[in-house]
């Protein structure tokens, strides 16, 4: 109950903050074929506490503190018993669904397993219209192909086939064209879907104050761009165009300051990119420095 | 103990005080080297250093119109320079711009006489590639040569990444001029089309160093022909001296075609010719210098029409 609590909490949160996309649990797709997936049992928590893996493969938890530990099923489906430190416990899953499981020397350890014969995820950042989402995915290699379906409102309809690597991988790059739920989809099988909020533009709000020894332009980003960087850029005649003097990493994908000499007043240009730093958002607004 | 200090030329008004404060620290950072001509070792921290680079960063051809967008920018690993232990990342050269700090790589100078230590590490962590560095005209022994050949060279011809490895030069009397250095490792093909080469500028004993040196490295980067990585006049260096400055301009080839350098308004000697162009081919390279005396804003190019409309094309401005 408690992990249908707290998906309940970040659905709530996600429909709350425009642009957001919900937090997929991490599909454990690094390890090799046949070896069963990887959960790091610490002190105090599990690492990963949510993993997602395909239907009829393992989970391997492993003793990493100095404690005993249990992995133990809420619905009696399973218990390692003591787990001693350094040592291991694994767990096949055959049949699909979200199994919750806890720790019964620790209750407030706990994590879960979902399991599917499609996993399908989306990146945990903000979009907006025009941008390109690139999901990612697993399955099992027979199938060949998987099919992307988006529902808009009106229910699901295909958007895209890709083809799957030797490992049963795959990825899809779709526009995000509004708000919507995209799900993979194998033969008879289907991925839980995944929710996208897009927001209609980012906005870029940026001032320029006049302080004792600098002035400062502030801006600011809505929706937030995690990592992304601005640029300032005055109009230089000997470069042909708009030249990058000064940039700024966004603080929490949403702010950043930049400190110039006193004294000029001319118009620059700030320019939001990628966390690449090169990559132009398109989002650029001007402002006149004060002096 | 300081050899030259990199001047950077003060632009006027409103620009130079938007750009005072990056020229400034830049000044600081590159003003190290030896005084004398006394034989001295000299060191330096070099590493391989994923980054995202944009051939065109003001997106236009401005001769002949053309807008670029997105699609001139690759992630690459380059040549950066660093504080001793690789402890803090620094301009590989002094620029008043963030897009002209990384192609090529630090320009790594030396007297005839001086040993040269190179520490060498590979932060490689986009690509997971070997890298090394090779150096012209100077001299070594085969376990500081960095060019893979299996069998037969060591871990300075193939870094792993998080590994290192300290290269031991010697400048020799053969040494004077202007040299390439480059990646020799298994990964050279890419690492050359991705820009990490850079130069060896090696003064004789007694030569005077100049007022300003320019370094122009003629190689293509992806689709274009670029001139240190750029590509179109405003793009590629914007070179400045004054009436008076002792100039010097090294030039080299990266790549596997050959290139015409030419520079407009001005002449120097080669072996006692006057010339205004000059060939360079692939991993060749040359020096020259004048006083300078002509006011302007000149081109320099390279003279293969087809190179230069794909971008192989700058400015020089002299003033009083």
């Amino acid at each position: 109950m408690r992990c249908l609590r707290v998906a309940g909490l970040l659905a709530a949160l996600a429909a709350t903050v425009p642009g957001l996309a919900l937090a997929q649990p991490a599909d454990d797709n690094t390890h090799a074929p046949g070896e069963p997936a990887q959960v790091s049992i610490g002190a105090t928590a599990v690492d990963p506490a949510n993993i997602a893996i395909l239907t009829g493969e393992r989970v391997e938890w492993h003793n990493a503190s100095v404690r005993d530990h249990t992995i133990t099923s809420r619905d009696g489906l399973f218990d390692s018993g003591v787990i001693g430190s350094n040592r291991r416990f694994s767990q096949e899953f055959s049949a699909g669904g979200s199994f919750a499981y806890f720790c019964r020397i620790h209750p407030f350890i706990t994590g879960t397993v979902d399991v599917a014969p499609v996993l399908l995820s989306a990146p945990a950042r903000s979009f907006v219209r025009g941008d390109k989402v690139v999901l990612k995915g697993r399955t099992h290699p027979a199938a060949g192909t998987v099919g992307i379906e988006r529902d808009s409102g009106g229910g699901f309809v295909p958007v895209t086939s890709v083809p799957l690597a030797s490992d049963g991988s795959f990825s899809a790059s779709v526009p995000a064209e509004g708000p919507a739920s995209f799900r993979a989809v194998s033969g008879t099988d289907a991925s839980a879907p995944v929710r996208i909020d897009v927001a209609a533009a980012r906005v870029l709000r940026v001032s320029a104050v006049r302080g004792r020894r600098h002035q400062v332009v502030r801006v600011t980003v809505s929706p937030p761009l995690p990592g992304a960087i601005v640029r300032l850029q005055p109009y230089v005649k000997h470069r042909f165009g708009w030249w990058t003097t000064h940039r700024a990493r966004l603080e929490h994908g949403r702010r950043a300051s930049i400190r110039l000499p006193r004294g000029s007043t001319a118009s620059v240009r700030i320019v939001l990119t990628e966390p690449d730093g090169e990559t132009s958002t398109g989002v650029r607004r001007m402002v006149r420095l004060p002096g | 103990m300081i050899d030259r200090i990199w001047r950077v030329p003060a632009p006027a008004g409103t620009l130079r005080r938007l750009l005072g404060s990056a020229t400034a620290a830049l000044v600081a950072v590159a003003a190290a080297g030896p005084a004398t001509a006394a034989a001295v070792t000299r060191e330096y921290w070099v590493g391989a250093t994923p980054t995202t680079w944009n051939i065109v960063p003001n997106g236009v051809d401005a001769i002949l119109g053309t807008r670029y967008g997105n699609e001139t920018i690759l992630p690459t690993v380059t040549y950066r320079r660093y504080t001793r232990g690789w402890k803090k990342l620094l301009r590989n050269a002094p620029a008043r711009n963030v897009d002209s700090d990384r192609i090529p790589g630090p320009l790594l100078h030396a007297r005839v006489g001086d040993r040269i230590v190179v520490h060498f590490k590979n932060f490689d962590t986009r690509f997971n590639r070997a890298h090394s560095m090779h150096f012209h005209g100077v001299s070594y022994k085969p376990s500081s040569d960095g060019a893979y050949l299996p069998g037969f060279s060591g871990r300075d011809a193939e870094v792993k990444p998080g590994q290192t490895w300290t290269y031991k030069l010697r400048a020799g009397p053969q040494s004077a001029g202007f040299w390439p250095y480059h990646d020799h490792s298994t990964s050279m093909h890419e690492s050359l089309a991705g820009g990490m080469y850079g130069g060896l500028s090696i003064r004789g004993r007694r030569e005077r160093a100049p007022d300003r040196e320019f370094v122009v490295v003629l190689a293509p980067t992806g689709d274009l022909q670029t001139i240190n990585g750029h590509a179109f006049v405003g793009n590629t260096p914007v070179f400045s001296a004054r009436v008076g400055d002792l100039v010097q301009w090294d030039v080299m080839a990266i790549g596997s075609e050959h290139h015409t350098f030419h520079v407009h308004g001005h002449r120097w000697l080669e072996h006692g010719v006057p010339r205004d162009t000059q060939t360079v081919g692939p991993a060749e390279s040359f020096r020259f210098r004048w006083r300078e005396d002509a006011t302007g804003t000149w081109f320099y190019h390279c003279h293969v029409e087809q190179h230069m409309e794909r971008g192989m094309i700058g400015i020089y401005r002299v003033t009083r």
